[in-house]
């Protein structure tokens, strides 16, 4: 009786899936005299909005669609835009060397503020539901994973802080920064039996670095007039100090991020106690 | 060079997969690999939505030098922030499913949500 | 008036939060209190906001100083804000009750995700920019599941799991709409897709509708994906119901009819779009009937009141997406004033529930005969919110049914009105269970009370009971607004132009 319970279930959730798999190739493969389609071979970035996140003229791009109207959509790449080149290419809109960085944090510092927002309500969430399950099932650590852990610590911090330091210049930022971070503090976790996770130190860096991120936001708003805008000066592409505000929010983040992350590893291994 | 129809294709079976795994498996921790598998599969989806032939990472370097309208040499970047932020959420998702996971468990000792029912 | 500072509605409830966990270290009970004022200071701004853009049209607030359709953009018009005034009022009046509740070690953390959960509801209604809204889903659906596991019984884990499964393969999809239309159209912005959807082969777009249509189904209880529902609401203490049933199901229709109406186009002139000959307005008319069938007769067989009302919840959003699906003005501006109706009564009935349940220690309605003689006045404002939602005359809930069978029979096609006659003989269900409530409280039977009730919990009934009781005596009172909000609703030329210039349809 269960077995075929389950195995009429399995039947129609395969038949489920496949209608859905039939239907996505179907879309993915429609001929393009009907309507627009998805490219799939000749993907072409001046056919969308990045090309602006990417050649930093999104403000060129704006006065070029209030001037020019529907014609805009069918030939973004005629918006005037200037070559950029690195370590030379000054006050841009925007100075950050890394584009993806330039999109998470500037054009679209919203999502990352929400972003920010889902990784703190699912810690707090783990923090508040995880209280009283911790069993104490403890390996003592050998001498070197002891040795080891200490001796490593500081360097993984110090890793993890140049990672969100140069979050706009090189691959990474706030996010793997923090989670590097975070990994240092797991290890001491692990591997010292008297290590014990300052949680109320934690909360209050995270809680200021969280509040520091809305404030650069609400600065923006009330220097110029929009939340999160720029108001310090780009400089020059590819330097330390360039990129505005992109490098102090990632600062930021990187700080909340790798303190969230060790509450959470830390109240999972210890549990609650500290409320 | 592969072309990107095949990781389109991967994605979304990737996605199927793991949606059939949510449907029929009946212990927690399956269903929520089933999720990983259908998160990892979106990230798949959407990075080869900014996925462009020849393309390089969205950074300029040294070596890239300039760029510039007729010089474009990146992938699509955009896709790449949407994907930082959805791997962030499917971790805060991740951890807090699990962690409601080892609570089910503590109430009421079987992982098996059919074992579950009936009971408060 | 520079719209801009229209952010402070987001930015405030999240600097707040990320405050809270300080401010649990000095008084858990003063994080309620921080929580209630937030709340009330975002109700009352959205209420100076509306009042601004019902005399000067819908406005855009720019986040960075990127113009749309480069950056993200808040649209405020009638029904974002609306329906924004509406989740900040439920807020504010669910987060004064939860002042008056026993305190508990986490209230801190609670005070803090309900917190959250309103301002991303806020923000789900406001934005204008896709992914934006998907970020908010997410903060939503989670802050929701923490919520509902926050009870500690085996059962609101159960429920918290089943939401979170539902979200997140909903959320999965809703990635996948998204993909689609950035990678066809190569944007973001709400209102570029709108400008621009017709271009999109006729088969992928409904493609993206499906996919996109599992992201906002959940958080709208609506037919395949509110198997949540029971669960979930069973499991959940009765006033986080409240919030529930009043504010994410907002948000969630929101969703439905600004994405899928504004920017899809489905609706606009009968013109369908959709795969093959299928007709969507039939489709969600269907899926409003479903829904509606399954949630009244299942609230029928029901003695726990909590999942009454749970299911009532459902069937109501099922009205509701039958008044999307008819798809003219006048129904429409009923689905709006239905959902205002839904959020307050739903709210009142979930935190009188609360009430009792806390008063007589027990869920079943079997228990609560005599309650109405024991406390007349918890039950006659029970009484009252379940009027409004039934519609008896000269009740909220009157009004809206009213507008949403006029739609129908404007309509007049035969599907309407077999569709009609199924939501209005669900209605006579929906008032037979919920009349035998009522009749059972004012049984003579004499019950011993258990627990006290705080006074704050008597006065935000008691708020809503008067919104209840002034909507229905004096239905005109929103009457400019509602049909602001869903003029909106159609006007795309308007959504367009106003986020993107007037220069765009040159």
């Amino acid at each position: 009786m269960k077995k075929t319970e389950f195995i009429t279930g399995s039947f129609i959730a395969l038949t489920l899936v496949v209608l859905l798999g039939i239907f996505f190739f179907q879309a993915l493969f429609q001929p393009s005299y009907e309507g627009k389609v998805m490219p799939v071979d000749n993907v072409n970035l001046k056919n969308r909005v990045s090309l602006h996140y990417v050649l930093k003229n999104v403000n060129n791009a704006s006065k070029y669609l209030a001037m020019h109207g529907m014609r805009y959509f069918n030939n973004r790449s005629s918006v005037p835009s200037q070559t950029i080149t690195y370590g030379k290419s000054k006050n841009l809109e925007e100075g950050s060397a890394n584009e993806v960085t330039s999109i998470v944090v500037n054009y679209r510092g919203f999502d990352t503020l929400g972003e920010v927002t889902v990784l703190f309500i699912s810690i707090i969430g783990i923090t508040m539901l995880i209280g009283g399950v911790v069993e104490k099932k403890w390996i003592k650590p050998s001498l070197i994973v002891r040795t080891g852990s200490k001796f490593l610590f500081p360097f993984i911090l110090l890793f993890g802080v140049y990672i969100f330091i140069h979050g706009h210049l090189t691959p990474g930022g706030g996010f793997p920064g923090g989670a590097v971070i975070a990994s240092g503090f797991l290890l001491l976790l692990l591997g010292l039996e008297n290590y014990r996770f300052n949680t109320k130190a934690s909360k209050v860096i995270e809680s200021l670095a969280g509040l520091t991120f809305v404030c650069i936001g609400l600065i923006g708003l009330f220097t110029k007039n929009s939340f999160l805008a720029n108001f310090i000066p780009t400089g020059t592409v590819g330097l330390l100090y360039s990129a505005g505000m992109v490098s102090l929010i990632y600062v930021v983040i990187g700080i909340k991020v790798g303190a969230e992350l060790s509450t959470g590893v830390a109240e999972l291994k210890e549990g609650n106690k500290n409320d | 060079m592969i072309s990107a129809i095949f990781f389109y294709s991967t994605a979304f079976v990737l996605f199927l997969i793991g949606l059939f795994g949510v449907l029929t498996r009946k212990n927690v921790i399956k269903i929520l690999v089933s999720f990983s598998i259908t998160e990892t599969a979106v990230n798949l989806f959407l990075v080869t939505v900014g996925y462009i032939e020849g393309g390089k990472a969205p950074i300029l370097t040294n070596t890239i030098g300039s760029i510039g309208i007729h010089n474009l040499k990146f992938v699509d970047p955009l896709p790449q922030a949407l994907v930082l932020t959805a791997i962030v959420i499917g971790l805060g998702t991740t951890a807090l499913s699990l962690v409601i996971a080892i609570k089910l468990y503590k109430n009421y000792g079987t992982l098996n949500i059919t074992k579950m029912d009936g009971k408060i | 008036m520079n719209m801009n500072y229209a952010l402070l509605l987001i930015a405030v409830p999240l600097a707040v939060a990320f405050l809270q966990p300080l401010f649990g270290m000095i008084s858990k009970k003063f994080t309620k209190w921080v929580t209630f004022l937030t709340l009330a200071f975002n109700f009352v701004y959205s209420l100076c906001l509306l009042n601004y853009v019902m005399t000067n049209g819908p406005q855009i607030a720019v986040i960075g100083n990127w113009r749309p359709p480069f950056g993200i953009n808040l649209y405020l018009s009638a029904l974002s804000l609306f329906l924004a005034t509406i989740i900040y009022f439920v807020g504010t009046v669910v987060s004064f009750y939860f002042i008056g509740i026993k305190d508990k070690p986490i209230d801190d953390k609670l005070s803090l995700v309900m917190l959250l959960v309103v301002g991303a509801a806020g923000a789900i209604v406001m934005t204008g920019d896709l992914f934006n809204m998907f970020v908010f889903i997410e903060i939503l659906s989670i802050g929701t599941a923490i919520l509902i596991a926050s009870r500690d019984k085996g059962l609101s884990y159960k429920g918290a799991l089943k939401y979170m499964i539902f979200g997140s393969i909903g959320s999965s999809m809703l990635l996948f709409a998204i993909g689609f239309t950035y990678g066809t159209l190569g944007t973001l912005n709400l209102a570029e897709i709108a400008l621009r959807f017709h271009e999109i082969n006729p088969t992928l777009a409904s493609f993206i509708v499906l996919m996109f249509t599992g992201g906002v189904f959940v958080e709208a209880e609506l037919f395949p994906f509110n198997m949540w529902v029971p669960d979930s609401y069973e499991g959940a203490s009765p006033h986080i119901n409240a919030i529930l049933s009043g504010i994410v199901s907002t948000a969630g229709i929101y969703a439905i009819m600004r994405v899928f109406m504004t920017v899809f186009g489905i609706n606009i002139g009968d013109r369908i779009v959709i795969y093959g000959k299928l007709n969507f307005n039939a489709i969600l008319i269907t899926i409003g009937v479903i829904t509606t069938a399954i949630g009244e007769l299942s609230a029928l067989t029901q003695k726990n009141i909590k999942k009454i009302l749970a299911f009532s919840s459902m069937a109501q959003m099922g009205v509701i997406a039958f008044a999307i699906g008819i798809g003219n003005q006048i129904a429409l501006t009923g689905g709006i004033f239905h959902l205002f109706n839904h959020a307050i009564s739903k709210a009142l009935l979930f935190l009188v529930a609360a009430m009792i349940i806390r008063n007589i220690g027990s869920a079943d309605i079997d228990d609560m005969e005599g309650f109405g003689r024991h406390n007349k006045f918890l039950a006659i404002i029970f009484a009252i919110g379940a009027f409004g939602i039934i519609g008896i005359p000269f009740f909220n809930g009157f009004w809206s049914k009213m507008y949403i069978i006029d739609g129908a029979v404007m309509r007049s096609t035969p599907w309407t009105y077999f569709a009609l006659s199924f939501i209005l003989g669900a209605a006579l269900i929906e008032a037979f269970y919920y009349f035998r409530i009522i009749y059972k409280m004012f049984n003579d039977k004499k019950i011993t009370a258990k627990n006290r009730i705080h006074p704050f919990a008597y006065i935000s009934v008691a708020l809503l009971a008067i919104v209840v009781l002034t909507v229905g005596i004096y239905p005109s009172l929103f009457s400019n607004i509602l049909n602001h909000a869903s003029a909106g609703i159609f006007d795309r030329v308007q959504y367009i132009t106003t986020v993107l210039g007037m220069g765009v349809l040159r």
